[in-house]
């Protein structure tokens, strides 16, 4: 590119001044114009504004010059210089947009993208259904004061079963079939675990949650695991009611279908809570109509509840006679099936990832 | 168990216009879920009785006739029948065409070439029984033309059928007084007691059986027998019960064998109580004893059934041998047959514990070992025999009872008095109830309430109930509470201080890690099971035996607890590989080792929480490697877990199925807490995986505890800093880790980072050579750098590179 020899134009010849500043203006603002013509880019514009109009630039030297002068001639020719001053730097602005103008329009003309082209397959990953509805419930009791608690996979009889008023040779144990480990102690049958050891921890009153695997030796098929997610909860103060008992299930219940869900509490034996219920609801799945998931029912036994067993209390070093509390047990696992009308308890160990990532 | 509704109007006749349906719903409501529920008998309004005139061969057929039947009122119709036992005089029901029987619509139609007029029945068809041998035969007495349900009213039945899990407490409700006592406290209606014969109890003359009793008591594993009653009754005739009889077991879903069985099974599903009839001359020297088995001793049951014996079984024993295990079935040798004349009736009450554990050994749960291990009202066992031996009686006019009722009883029943009122009872549950109605309900279920409606009672528990069921004031809570029905309680919160729950910060922190795998690095969370076997254990090189055992497994591909994630998700990467190639998931799961100085068998084996994740990538380049590392990295960096480093692999950190090459190990202030590696090759071959797959392994539990709880902040620097770029040359397999520490220990406190912006690999750098350039920023926090400090710094940097020997790269 050819470049413009400014300090040759404007150069700092008395002679030259001389006639800036005493003729006519029009000359210099011609070869002023001629040179802006000759700019071809925006580094070039911004050259020639320094040389004039810099601190060391040309007009700025002109007009520091004119305190050589007399009184007469200084106004006379700060007229002038001021004049071509401001004719420059107009100008100059009005090249410096068209030069932006340019600019932008070209890059206007030139980027494009193809929008079906899909270049950059960054995944969006996600939680499993089970610990999305697990933290869901977390959030929904910590809200109202409960703790959340966990404990260990592998449990002793005693915390499994004893302290849970079901002994030895009792026929409850049939309902719950265990694995039992060679060194005498058993895979957790139910979170129930979590009440003990959160009773041998805290004093009354208290409010916890448990959620947690679990483990029964069932035949798996689609609506039995050998491992499913239960969360444990237990409330335990002076007058504790069956009625305060009905009211965080249903606070429970509105907050995880945030619908109207028809349910029904009716008695159900829990060698743990005296009186014990079994809370059902009305199968989501198949509407009542009856499928695989309620077996044929239409009813779905979501949650075992009941107040805690004095029995129970005890175990846990809670003197039945000053305080009484309710406990739940909700099968996480089911509520996932339920909510999204999976029909197959198994998907949930499958790893299988076209099952899981559909839950983004 | 099923339930028969004319069976219980027999015992509470009580009135309501609800449907089968809803008459089970409330059932469930109150007292036990009802799982299904059935009608009976709804078109026997429709078949008549038919009389047979005459049979004729049919033309076509060797096995049908032509039956000419007389249906009443002189209309007579052919029908073509297959029925072995059709011939003249007999009365048989009879469906004319139009009339559905089991399910499929009478048609008059041609069999065979000859028109036939409707259908003859057999109970089968009827649904009564499963006796499909022939038709069935009314009694003679019968008029022709006359509907079956006028002829047998009981045959229209409603049949529930409760869920047995749900009576596992309430040893009352396996017969069908105690569900009668139910609905007349559930519809307010009145129960009629059920009266035993005890003039029975007194009979004259002497049995030749004597009956001894080994053992004392109910309770505990010692345990025998809290009650033995027997009664022997000669002039017995075994014969096929009848009709109503076999209807009315059948119905409920029992099979009828003869009078005597019979009637031993009508009584367990009446009171509950199971009985057993002993031939009387089949018991060797006339002796039953109740004691346990010999080891090894052997039954041959009245199933068939051969079973080997252990000395904690209970048995009925005559002077030879064991003739019965107690409680669980009758040995074939005792049993009545069809040449019986004399029954030996037992009507006991077995150790619930001992039943239980018999049966379950011997895989045996009957009728009466369900009943048994329930803990069984011993009351019942004297009714039960005096309302059998009256049922024999009636049914086998000859027979007599021989001498009085032998009745062994080693306990007095015990009475159990609870005190309470009914402010109490309605505390608890939170509703108004009125003391009256509290009252009622208690008294209809059987209850004896002393002291003023509205003061202090005395409550005594039923005989029935006393067993274990009920005890203490709670369970007489429920009582009320179910009777009352809980959806009738309105619901209110407690009064509660309002504090903040105490924050599980391990369970925070699970959660924080699970979401930013999720959303950071676009991994899916998986669950995989904690249980493995042997074969899986060995694919991987582990050291099956070194694992957690179980004692009942399943299989033997999920017997032991697993000690290890990673290969599991190996497993799993192949099996999504099958749809996808580029994916990659996460876990936090538990691992189990046994514990290292375990000493009482209450110690539990050491359970920690793992991360893995295993990310499957398309193509085998080395930047996977660094994808993953960088997502561990960051990872920590969230979570706040300070200290941490990657550094090469030690012989130790590397699982025998991880590439040795491409494998990095975490450390936490010196401490392993995981690794980051691609699958060895070995291990990609032989489970067939393609691409790229890239593991890593940490501890959780070690991160959670090298975690900084909080925000430390500091103010951003108020100086400015002065960027440095340098680059080295360097033998290919030194870590960029060891140049930078030679580059942080010559700049001193004044270098505030340093980072890696470029490797280089080439020509430029010689073979076995790279190029490592810095990105280095130095500043200070109280003042600007002079010129000379700077100066300074970055000659003591790269005179500190080129005296380690990395050159400087211009």
């Amino acid at each position: 590119m050819e470049s413009v020899d400014f300090a040759e134009v404007l150069s700092p010849d008395p002679a030259h001044f001389e006639h800036a500043v005493k003729e006519d203006l029009s000359t210099i603002q011609a070869e002023f114009a001629a040179l802006l013509r000759n700019v071809s880019d925006e580094k070039e514009l911004a050259t020639l504004k320094v040389h004039l109009l810099g601190k060391k630039g040309r007009i700025t030297g002109l007009l520091k010059e004119l305190g050589q002068l007399s009184p007469d001639e200084r106004q006379a020719c700060g007229k002038r210089i001021n004049e071509l001053k401001s004719y420059v730097e107009e100008a100059l602005g009005e090249a410096e947009a068209s030069f932006v103008d340019r600019q932008m329009r070209e890059r206007l003309e030139t980027e494009w993208v193809d929008v079906s082209l899909n270049l950059s397959r960054r995944p969006v990953g996600n939680l499993h259904p089970v610990s999305q509805v697990q933290y869901e419930i977390e959030d929904i009791f910590s809200a109202m004061g409960f703790e959340v608690l966990d404990g260990p996979h592998v449990e002793t009889d005693e915390v499994n079963f004893e302290a849970l008023n079901i002994p030895k040779e009792h026929p409850a144990r049939d309902m719950q079939d265990t694995f039992y480990l060679e060194d005498g102690n058993l895979l957790r049958t139910h979170t129930s675990t979590i009440q003990v050891r959160g009773m041998q921890r805290l004093k009354p009153p208290f409010k916890i949650i448990g959620p947690g695997k679990v483990f029964r030796s069932e035949r798996i098929d689609a609506s039995h695991e050998v491992t499913f997610h239960q969360l444990e909860g237990m409330m335990v103060n002076r007058d504790i009611k069956v009625a305060h008992l009905i009211h965080f299930m249903k606070v429970l219940l509105s907050s995880i279908f945030r619908r109207e869900v028809e349910v029904r509490l009716r008695p159900g034996y829990f060698p743990f809570v005296e009186p014990g219920f079994e809370l059902d609801i009305r199968c989501l799945l198949c509407s009542g109509k009856g499928c695989s998931v309620c077996k044929q029912v239409g009813w779905v036994e979501l949650l075992p509840c009941g107040m805690v067993h004095p029995n129970v209390l005890r175990a846990g070093n809670i003197d039945p006679d000053k305080y009484s509390g309710f406990a739940f047990g909700l099968g996480l696992d089911r509520l996932v099936m339920m909510r999204y009308g999976i029909d197959d308890i198994r998907h949930f160990h499958s790893a299988d990832l076209r099952f899981i990532r559909q839950f983004r | 168990m099923q339930i028969s509704l004319n069976w219980i109007r027999q015992f509470c006749p009580f009135e309501t216009t609800e449907s089968p349906r809803e008459i089970g719903a409330r059932f469930s409501l109150h007292t036990a879920e009802v799982e299904h529920w059935s009608i009976r008998g709804s078109n026997l309004s429709q078949i008549l009785v038919a009389a047979v005139l005459g049979v004729k061969p049919h033309p076509n057929a060797d096995r049908l006739t032509v039956v000419e039947v007389d249906i009443g009122r002189g209309e007579k119709r052919d029908v073509v029948c297959g029925a072995p036992n059709v011939r003249p005089g007999i009365l048989v029901p009879y469906a004319a065409p139009g009339i559905v029987v089991d399910g499929h619509e009478i048609r008059e139609t041609k069999v065979r070439g000859v028109l036939s007029q409707g259908m003859l029945c057999s109970e089968k068809e009827l649904e009564l029984s499963v006796d499909s041998t022939g038709l069935w035969e009314l009694p003679p007495d019968a008029l022709a033309g006359t509907p079956i349900a006028t002829l047998r009213p009981d045959l229209r039945d409603v049949i529930l059928e409760v869920d047995n899990k749900s009576l596992t407490h309430r040893p009352d409700l396996w017969g069908h007084h105690g569900i009668a006592r139910e609905f007349s406290a559930i519809y307010h209606a009145p129960l009629l007691a059920l009266k035993a014969d005890d003039g029975l109890a007194n009979s004259r003359g002497q049995s030749q059986i004597r009956v001894s009793v080994e053992g004392k008591g109910v309770g505990g594993r010692d345990g025998f027998c809290r009650r033995y009653c027997g009664l022997q009754i000669d002039g017995v005739r075994v014969s096929p019960s009848p009709d109503w009889l076999r209807h009315r077991l059948a119905f409920i879903g029992a099979r009828s064998v003869n009078n005597i069985v019979d009637v031993t099974n009508y009584i367990l599903f009446e009171l509950g109580q199971p009985l057993h009839a002993f031939d009387t001359q089949r018991i060797e020297g006339a002796e039953v004893r109740v004691r346990r088995a010999h080891q090894g001793e052997e039954l041959d049951l009245l199933d068939g059934q051969e079973v080997k014996l252990d000395h904690e079984d209970l048995v009925i024993a005559d002077a030879r041998s064991a003739i019965a295990l107690a409680g669980v079935m009758g040995g074939a040798g005792s049993q009545i047959t069809e040449s019986t004349t004399s029954i030996f009736l037992e009507s006991a009450n077995f150790a619930p514990a001992r039943v239980r554990r018999a049966s379950v050994r011997v895989g045996k749960r009957t009728d009466s070992s369900l009943r048994f291990e329930k803990s069984l009202d011993p009351e019942n066992a004297r009714t039960g025999i005096l309302r059998a031996a009256r049922m024999v009686l009636d049914l086998c006019p000859e027979a007599k009872v021989i001498g009085p009722l032998k009745d062994l009883a080693h306990e007095p029943a015990q009475t159990i008095e609870i005190s309470t009122s009914a402010a109490i009872l309605t505390r608890r549950l939170g509703a108004e109830i009125e003391a009256r109605e509290v009252r009622a309900t208690l008294d209809r279920l059987g209850f004896l309430v002393r002291g003023d409606t509205g003061g202090e009672w005395k409550v005594r528990v039923p005989s029935w109930r006393a067993t274990k069921d009920v005890s203490m004031r709670e369970d007489l809570v429920e009582e009320i509470g179910r009777i009352h029905g809980y959806d009738q309680i309105k619901p209110f919160a407690p009064e509660w201080t309002c504090d903040s729950p105490r924050v599980n910060e391990h369970r925070r922190l699970e959660r924080t890690a699970k979401e930013f795998l999720a959303l950071h690095c676009g991994m899916s969370e998986i669950f995989t099971y904690s249980l493995v076997g042997a074969a899986h254990c060995q694919r991987f090189g582990l050291d099956p035996q070194s694992h957690l055992k179980l004692k009942n497994p399943m299989s033997e591909d999920m017997d032991r607890l697993r000690q290890e994630i990673a290969p599991m998700h190996l497993e799993k990467a192949v099996e999504n590989q099958r749809y996808a190639r580029s994916f990659g998931f996460f876990e936090l799961g538990r691992v189990y080792r046994k514990k290292k100085d375990r000493r009482q068998a209450s110690d539990l084996p050491d359970e920690r929480s793992h991360l893995a994740g295993c990310i499957s990538f398309e193509k085998k380049i080395p930047e996977n490697f660094y994808t993953v590392r960088h997502f561990v990295l960051s990872l920590l960096e969230r979570l706040r877990v300070a200290d941490a480093q990657v550094v090469p692999p030690s012989e130790a950190s590397i699982k025998p199925w991880a590439h040795p090459g491409v494998h990095a190990r975490v450390r936490l202030r010196s401490k392993d807490c995981g690794q980051i590696y691609r699958v060895h090759p070995a291990i990609e071959a032989i489970l067939g995986l393609e691409g790229d797959v890239i593991l890593f392994d940490l501890d959780f539990d070690a991160l959670f505890e090298s975690r900084q709880r909080e925000i430390i902040y500091q103010s951003p620097l108020k100086y400015p800093t002065v960027p440095f770029d340098v680059a080295v040359i360097a033998p290919e397999r030194v870590p960029v880790s060891e140049i930078q520490e030679k580059i942080e220990k010559a700049a001193g406190k004044l270098l505030l980072s340093a980072e890696v912006f470029d490797v280089f690999h080439g020509e430029q750098s010689g073979q076995g050579q790279k190029s490592v350039a810095f990105h280095l920023i130095f500043g200070a926090l109280d003042r600007t750098l002079s010129g000379e400090e700077r100066k300074e710094i970055e000659e003591r940097v790269m005179e500190a590179l080129k005296s380690s020997g990395f050159p400087l790269r211009q």
